[in-house]
């Protein structure tokens, strides 16, 4: 089966999503719409000369560009930051990055734990001294902080 | 004679100890801050700001022209090493900073932009010392129709020069210009595309969208790759500072060309120094013998992009030293400084407290060149280690830096997440050959455009077309005209003789 051409992809869902954006445009009071309408109007247009032009090519050299190069590897990353993120919430920022760096390096095939160890520790204390001392820059909460506090 | 002597006069009391202890110290302070993610020059003054009030005004000004100087520069340093700007300025330094850090050249690409920013910041500083009070006569004949299509033209340029592809190019800078409308609208306030979401109103900050936009497509990228480098370490090489130095000629014909953009965009309020990158890189592609090299590790394009944004330091300082108007944010929070030490901005600062103010431009100068010993040895030889780490381990280091500067904008988990969805959408982009530049320039310059078309249309009362009508307009649509026209044009001519032959 023939894949569909990237461009395909990628002019359509632009065009379809420009196409809602001046549906609630409309919406917007008379000078408020004015911008967003000269935006997303030809937004809509790109999007779909990519996409046909996209399709022509297809049809011509009948070459179709792989999208990902390794779909396991980036769902692994794309995963972890996820995790990372909600980890951020209930763990604070020190502990999730004292967590996700080992577990993202190993997960991607690094398992020296010397190094990771040392370059974790490096990170966690330039965070700390950087942001934390000395710029006073209130980052999440630590659990531990909480945990204590309560 | 009328401007060497107040200069003279003021140089004692620039070069006295703790005047110099307090540059060297705010260089050192900039380097890092700028270094980091998600704080600014702006930032980092601010928050220091309260330390300097109970300062010798001098005293406090030199510290505050150091982390400027310093933080413009250090913002290069990420965006070479790791692809993530370090400051909004910075963003086109990755284009070429990045490719020559991965071919094994990081120390060098660092050198360029060292003195690049270095030789930018104190030909900016004799700038403003030379031309302040009759440049910023310039920025009054520029009105909302005349910044309107100056940011037009900027947009078109970037989009026309920087992509491969003309309408990718432009659906890049027209995504851009969509992001930068979310929020509240900059006249009526009306909400537009938030959502309900309290966070969006005061729009996307362009930290939060450049840091997801350039930091994550690279690690999504290098793990993809991992599987071939596993353990692998990026090559570094180092060259030995003085020759790069002996370098220098050749950029003289790109960093003159990034010092009229620089002076130019600095006398006009609202727009940045990266937008001067944008515009002097853009430039140096079209002048330069080898066009095709660049965003494939040409350090011409580190030098228009570095000396441009620094061109613009003290160039953005003459509208608010002079007309108390500052022309960026970090020149607003300097101006706050000003006041702080009972120095009014206006033509009165250059007769009441001529030694200050004249000190202070001095001091401009002073720790750009600075800049040069600090940065070339403590900086190139020191963060360009960040590349011995292996990439299985320097993916994980990126995403966390990458939260912690999202994270410190405003110190919500929400722009985090947005961060996250702009490092997806840079992927997508990436894959799909949409350049990334338009989309970041759209972002900084739209609400400018759209400010300055809507007031346009409000001082219209006549209906005379003043956005077609007035001089300065004109030359600039024809401007817009040639660069949007000839380049397609000018391709064809060629495609069709290529074929002939």
């Amino acid at each position: 089966m023939k894949s569909i051409h990237n461009d395909v992809v990628l002019g359509t869902s632009v065009a379809i999503l420009a196409a809602l954006g001046i549906h609630r445009a409309l919406g917007f009071g008379a000078d408020a719409r004015v911008f967003p309408l000269l935006i997303l109007g030809p937004t809509v247009v790109l999007g779909l000369v990519i996409a046909v032009r996209g399709h022509l090519k297809q049809r011509r050299t009948g070459d179709s560009p792989d999208f990902f190069a390794s779909p396991g590897r980036f769902a692994l990353v794309a995963i972890g930051m996820a995790l990372a993120l909600v980890g951020l919430r209930y763990l604070g920022f020190l502990t999730t990055s004292a967590v996700t760096i080992p577990v993202l390096a190993a997960a991607l095939g690094y398992r020296r734990p010397l190094p990771i160890l040392a370059t974790t520790a490096g990170f966690i204390a330039m965070v700390y001294i950087v942001f934390i001392q000395i710029l006073s820059r209130p980052l999440p909460a630590e659990i531990w902080t909480r945990l204590g506090g309560s | 004679m009328d401007l060497f002597s107040p200069l003279l006069d003021a140089l004692p009391a620039v070069l006295t100890f703790p005047n110099l202890l307090a540059m060297i110290g705010g260089v050192l302070v900039g380097i890092v801050v700028g270094s980091l993610p998600g704080l600014t020059a702006t930032m980092s003054i601010a928050v220091l700001l309260p330390l300097t009030f109970t300062m010798d005004p001098l005293v406090a000004l030199g510290m505050m022209a150091g982390i400027y100087n310093g933080a413009m520069y250090g913002g290069a340093i990420p965006a070479i090493l790791l692809r993530i700007p370090g400051t909004p300025a910075a963003i086109v330094t990755t284009f070429d900073g990045y490719p020559l850090a991965q071919q094994g050249r990081a120390g060098y690409a660092l050198q360029v932009a060292l003195l690049s920013s270095a030789f930018g910041g104190m030909m900016s500083a004799i700038a403003m010392m030379i031309l302040a009070p009759p440049l910023s006569l310039v920025t009054l004949a520029f009105g909302p129709p005349e910044v309107f299509w100056v940011g037009i033209f900027g947009m078109a340029a970037v989009a026309v020069f920087l992509g491969e592809d003309m309408p990718k190019g432009f659906l890049s800078a027209l995504i851009g210009l969509f992001i930068g409308m979310i929020g509240l609208d900059p006249v009526m306030s009306t909400d537009r595309f938030t959502f309900g979401r309290l966070e969006l109103e005061s729009g996307i900050d362009i930290v939060v969208l450049m840091v997801g936009l350039y930091a994550i497509p690279p690690c999504l990228e290098m793990a993809e790759d991992t599987a071939k480098a596993m353990g692998t370490r990026m090559k570094l090489e180092f060259q030995p500072f003085l020759k790069t130095i002996r370098e220098i000629p050749r950029y003289f014909k790109i960093w003159s060309w990034a010092y009229l953009y620089g002076i130019f965009v600095g006398l006009l309020p609202g727009a940045s120094g990266s937008f001067v990158s944008f515009l002097a890189y853009e430039r140096a592609k079209r002048i330069s013998k080898d066009p095709d090299s660049f965003g494939k590790g040409n350090p011409e394009g580190i030098a228009a992009s570095e000396f441009g944004n620094n061109a613009d330091n003290a160039a953005a300082l003459i509208p608010t030293v002079t007309l108390g108007i500052p022309g960026s944010s970090v020149a607003a929070v300097i101006m706050g400084g000003l006041l702080v030490q009972g120095l009014q901005p206006g033509p009165d600062l250059f007769r009441n407290s001529a030694d200050i103010i004249y000190g202070f431009m001095i001091q401009m100068f002073l720790t750009s060149l600075i800049l040069i010993p600090l940065g070339g040895s403590f900086a190139t030889n020191l963060f360009a280690q960040v590349l011995r780490i292996p990439r299985p381990l320097l993916i994980p280091l990126i995403i966390c830096l990458s939260i912690v500067g999202a994270y410190c904008v405003q110190n919500s988990l929400f722009d985090v997440w947005l961060m996250f969805g702009f490092g997806l959408l840079g992927y997508v982009m990436s894959k799909t050959g949409l350049p990334l530049a338009p989309v970041a320039l759209g972002v900084i310059l739209g609400p400018l455009i759209e400010s300055n078309l809507r007031l346009s249309l409000l001082l219209d009362v006549r209906n005379e077309h003043i956005l077609f009508t007035r001089p300065i307009c004109m030359v600039l649509i024809a401007l817009l005209v040639l660069t949007t026209v000839l380049p397609p044009v000018w391709k064809y001519i060629q495609a069709r003789r290529a074929r002939e032959a």
